[in-house]
Order: structure tokens, then C-alpha cells, then sequence
């Protein structure tokens, strides 16, 4: 069979698919899980994962009031970037991450509803696809918040100094650069995650082992960083940080990377996990007593 | 079938003395451990260290061998403050992910099914069901932290000549006192944990978060308001302190901080204070009834 016979096959196959069908099962979806997961209790502390630093922030702008000086700007652009790249990155979104999206599939396996899901006529791809925007959605609208929130309450505290970097300066790139990239961090993680709770009944330890790899990428080849969501993050942010630790004689840096080629990367590897999520929900079957 | 009358007779067997009760929830629970492969493999992996750490002893008291291997420098292998305190930060991380996959099954199972009732309507008190249960992780993680650390003491103490083991008796203190504080820390924290989060998915979860996300915290609010004092929200970090002031050891345990910037004993009321909250944590969700909602 040539190239041309598998593109033929390929476009007949992508004309027969049912393709709005698939698009409103998704949108139901999307909608029935934002509202059973973004307010509820149980979601609590994954507000406060996000919102602390603000909360810290907040704090500093009020004790400090009275003792604002405009050179400490340049400081506080480090601070801002280090909540953000060690804090968020790291810690926040990944822990969010692992709490929203591994409880999609596993937190209906442990309330023993799963079995609905799979006896409505919808495609297991679907299921996957829109619990997988769900999720994306609820985590990207809290940690977008919290990134906004602590980026405004950083500058805020300069008066018209801070407006002036914020309009007039770089302050507006960075605010997008932090946006966009908090939310291929959601989506990048939140893929991982989708994964791992269809691979693992607990994929709680596996998580922490993807922790531990993201935090010693850097000192593996370049080839073998791009398996790692930091990679293609650490080059869309727009201040940089200074490697420090034991890990900084060993750190191996990698060719810049153009941040369409940054986010391309990213988009094509959380397309890649969704594809193998989707290939691992035809193996699941429902076993609640092993829960 | 004729049934007769039957009147009550008490047991008379003979009964478990009463401060060794607590031990029947241990042996029980350790059972049950050993069925799973995967708990038996992660122990094993877990003492694998050990192995080297014997080899490295016996290497530093054999001039054969270290001819064999051609070292020039008699001092290379030395056992000294650091050889301890590197195996203590290794064997310490292997207790922590004993831990994390055990600690969360201890008591969430008997909450989820209803059996603490059952277990109190006993001769059996709470502080008894507490301890047998802390006695579970206790031992487990002696097995791993204290225990092996103490062998290899032993061990080179054999070895070694001129009195080694006299000029180092002192180290079995921080050896057992710094193990003691990290073990009770670890297994109050799952306890706690596991009391709390009925299920274990989301109990591994807390329990790796509430050594993760505090450290982070902390590093941020000492960044934000330019303050040192955030670091108490490290565990791990304060056990280092309490571990360097233990063995007197003064190089790399601190990182940025000076020797005197974090006293020893904030580091001591940090993991006393966590350990108290986990009580309170015990305390509030152990009780002999059930509320049932609906």
C-alpha cells in the first residue's frame, strides 16, 4: 500500500465520522463536568494550592504600604517569575493537575458511577476527549486567575511606576507569556495525569516519579528534555531564572528553542498522550471491588 | 433436631496481658502487608542501599582491597560524621516512601467499614488502637532508618582499630533521636492522613502534598517579604538542621543558611508541632460511633 493509498483511506474514513455529533457529546460533556467539579468542597484545597501566593502577595502589599521604592521593581520581576516557574510549575499546577484529572477516570471507578459513562452511546475517544477539556478548562480558569492575581497585586503596590511598566514597558508581554504558558502547563501536565490514572489504579506514585523526572531533565540530554512539559515552558517564559542547587553543575543547556516551535512541541506531545490515553480506556474494565 | 438450653459461659481461655493488646492490630496489619508483592519489593529495594553502605565499610578497614582496586589516597574511604549522615538522608527518603504507600491503608480501611466501633466496644481503648497502629509504621521504619544505621555502626566499629568505637559512641544518639523524631513525624502524618481521607488514591496524594507544597510555600513567602522563617515549612529541611547540629557537621546539610540562622530548636518545635496536630487530627476522627449521613 503507497502514501497515496493511506491518504485516501485516511480522508474516506475522516468523511464517514460523525464529526458534529462527536462535537456536541463533547460539549455536554465538558458542560456536566465543569459544573459536578469547578464549586465543590472537595475542590477547596486545590483553590488554595492556586491562591496562595496571592494571598502572600497580598499580604506583602499591605504590611509593606508604606515602603514602596521603585528599584525593588526589578527584584520583585524575579520573585514574580520565581512563584511562577519553581511554585507554579513545579508544585501548584502539577499537584491541581494530578488531583483534577486523575480523579476524571479513577474518582468515577472509586464512586463506582463509571459504568453510566460507558453504557451511554458515546464513543470511549469522546469520553476521554471531554473529560480531558473539562478538566483543562476548571484547572486553566483557577490558575489563570491566580497567575493574573499575582502578577496585578505585584505591580499593583508601585502606584504609577508599575502602570507605566505594565503598559508602557514589558509588563504586558510577560503577563501574556505567563497566561499562555500557565495554560499549556495545565494542558501539558493534565494530559500526563489523564494517562497515568488510566495505566495505574493508584497514579499517585507514578506521579511523583514524573515530579522527580521534570526536576532532573535539565541534566539529561537534549533529546531526552523534550520528553519533559518543563522543556517547552521554561522557553516560552519571558524572564529567565539562574540554575541553582546541586543540580546546577550538571545541568546541560539545550539550544534555545523559537517559541512557536516551544508551543508546537508541547500541543504535539499532549496530542501524542491523548492518542495513547485513548488506545488505554478501550483496555479499562470496571472492577470496583478492587477500588 | 432437639435444641437445648444453652446459658451464657464467659471465655475462659486465657487473655492477652493488658499492655500488649495493642499488638494484635500490629501483628494483624503486618500480615496483611506481606501479602502484597509490590510492599514486599519496595522493602527490599528499600535495604538495597544498606548493602553498599556495608561494602564501603568494608572496603575502608581492608588495605587488600584497597590495593586491589589501586587507591592511592589511604583517606578516601573514611567512616566518619558525613558517612552516617549520607546514609541517614538515604534511608530516610526509603522511609518516606514506605510511608507513603502504607501509612494511607492503616485506618481508612476500618473507618470506611465501619470496624472502629467494633474495635472499641473491645477491652481495646483508643490510645491502644493509636499505638497499634503507629507501632505498624514504627517498626517498619526502624527496620529501614535506625536499625541498619546501627548495624553498620557495629559493623565498623568490628572493623576498625585504635578505638574507633570509643571516639564515635556518641553518634548512636543522633542515630536513634533523629530517626525517632522523623519516624513518629512520618507515621502521626499518614495516620492522620489516612484518619482523614477515606480513600487511598487521594490519601497518598495528601500525604505527598504535605511535604511538597509546604516546602514551596515556605521558599516563596522567604522570597516575597525577604524573611528567612518560611523554611520551618520544610520538614525535610528541618530534620537536615536537627541531623547536621546532631552529628556536628557543618558543610552542605544547610544550603544558603549560616550554621546559627535557624536554631535547633525551632527545628525540633516544628516536627513536635506537626506531630501534636496530627493527634488532634487522630483525636477528632477516631471515635466508637458512626455518623451516618442521608
Amino acid at each position: 500500500m503507497n502514501a497515496q493509498d493511506l491518504v485516501a483511506r485516511a480522508q474516506k474514513w475522516s468523511k464517514e465520522q460523525p464529526w458534529r455529533l462527536f462535537g456536541s457529546q463533547i460539549s455536554i460533556l465538558v458542560r456536566n463536568e465543569v459544573r459536578r467539579n469547578l464549586f465543590t468542597r472537595r475542590r477547596i484545597w486545590i483553590y488554595l494550592l492556586a491562591l496562595i501566593p496571592a494571598l502572600i502577595i497580598l499580604t506583602h502589599l499591605i504590611v509593606g504600604k508604606y515602603n514602596v521604592d521603585v528599584a525593588q521593581m526589578e527584584i520583585d520581576t524575579q520573585v514574580l517569575a520565581g512563584i511562577v516557574q519553581l511554585y507554579y510549575f513545579r508544585l501548584g499546577i502539577f499537584f491541581a493537575c494530578m488531583a483534577i484529572f486523575t480523579w476524571l477516570f479513577r474518582g468515577e471507578m472509586v464512586e463506582r458511577t463509571l459504568h453510566y459513562q460507558f453504557l451511554v452511546p458515546v464513543r470511549r475517544e469522546v469520553l476521554v476527549v471531554g473529560k480531558f477539556l473539562a478538566g483543562g478548562l476548571v484547572a486553566i480558569t483557577l490558575f489563570e486567575t491566580a497567575v493574573f492575581a499575582c502578577f496585578y497585586l505585584t505591580y499593583a503596590r508601585f502606584g504609577s511606576a508599575g502602570k507605566s511598566y505594565v503598559f508602557d514597558g514589558p509588563g504586558l508581554g510577560q503577563l501574556g507569556s505567563y497566561l499562555l504558558v500557565t495554560a499549556l502547563a495545565c494542558l501539558g501536565y493534565g494530559a500526563v495525569f489523564l494517562a497515568l490514572s488510566l495505566l495505574f489504579k493508584n497514579p499517585i506514585v507514578p506521579g511523583v516519579v514524573i515530579m522527580g523526572w521534570e526536576a532532573i531533565a535539565p541534566i539529561f540530554p537534549a533529546w531526552a528534555q523534550r520528553l519533559s512539559v518543563t522543556f517547552y515552558l521554561k522557553h516560552l517564559c519571558p524572564v529567565s531564572l539562574p540554575v541553582i542547587g546541586p543540580l546546577a553543575i550538571f545541568t546541560i543547556v539545550a539550544e534555545p528553542v523559537s517559541p512557536f516551535i516551544a508551543v508546537l512541541g508541547l500541543l504535539c506531545l499532549i496530542i501524542a498522550i491523548l492518542a495513547l490515553s485513548c488506545f488505554l480506556i478501550h483496555r479499562m474494565e470496571i472492577t470496583y471491588t478492587a477500588e | 433436631m432437639a435444641v437445648y438450653k444453652r446459658r451464657y459461659n464467659p471465655y475462659t481461655g486465657s487473655l492477652t496481658p493488658e499492655w500488649s493488646r495493642f499488638f494484635v492490630l500490629t501483628r494483624y496489619a503486618f500480615a496483611d502487608l506481606f501479602k502484597a508483592r509490590f510492599f514486599v519489593v519496595l522493602l527490599v529495594l528499600s535495604l538495597v542501599p544498606i548493602l553498599f553502605f556495608a561494602s564501603y565499610i568494608f572496603i575502608a578497614n581492608n588495605k587488600t582491597a584497597q590495593l586491589l582496586m589501586q587507591l592511592r589516597s589511604a583517606g578516601l574511604f573514611s567512616v566518619e560524621t558525613q558517612y552516617f549522615i549520607v546514609i541517614m538522608m538515604v534511608q530516610t527518603q526509603a522511609a518516606f516512601l514506605l510511608n507513603c504507600w502504607v501509612g494511607p491503608v492503616l485506618i481508612a480501611g476500618d473507618l470506611t467499614n465501619g470496624a472502629v466501633p467494633l474495635f472499641l466496644s473491645r477491652p481495646f481503648t483508643r490510645a491502644d488502637y493509636v499505638l497499634g497502629k503507629l507501632a505498624v509504621l514504627g517498626l517498619l521504619l526502624s527496620a529501614v532508618t535506625w536499625v541498619p544505621c546501627l548495624l553498620l555502626f557495629s559493623l565498623q566499629a568490628g572493623l576498625a582499630t585504635d578505638g574507633w568505637i570509643w571516639s564515635h559512641l556518641w553518634m548512636v544518639v543522633p542515630i536513634v533521636l533523629c530517626s525517632a523524631i522523623w519516624i513518629l513525624m512520618l507515621s502521626l502524618i499518614s495516620l492522620a492522613v489516612s484518619a482523614w481521607v477515606k480513600l487511598r488514591i487521594v490519601a497518598t496524594g495528601v500525604i505527598f502534598i504535605s511535604f511538597f507544597i509546604p516546602a514551596g510555600l515556605g521558599e516563596m513567602f522567604n522570597a516575597i517579604m525577604s524573611t528567612r522563617w518560611g523554611i520551618l515549612l520544610n520538614f525535610s529541611y528541618m530534620f537536615r538542621l536537627i541531623l547536621a547540629k546532631g552529628f556536628r557537621e557543618r558543610s552542605g546539610l544547610l544550603g544558603s543558611f549560616g550554621w546559627d540562622e535557624i536554631p535547633v530548636a525551632a527545628a525540633w518545635a516544628v516536627l513536635i508541632l506537626v506531630c501534636l496536630l496530627s493527634l488532634v487530627i487522630l483525636n477528632a476522627r477516631l471515635r466508637a460511633r458512626e455518623t451516618v449521613r442521608g
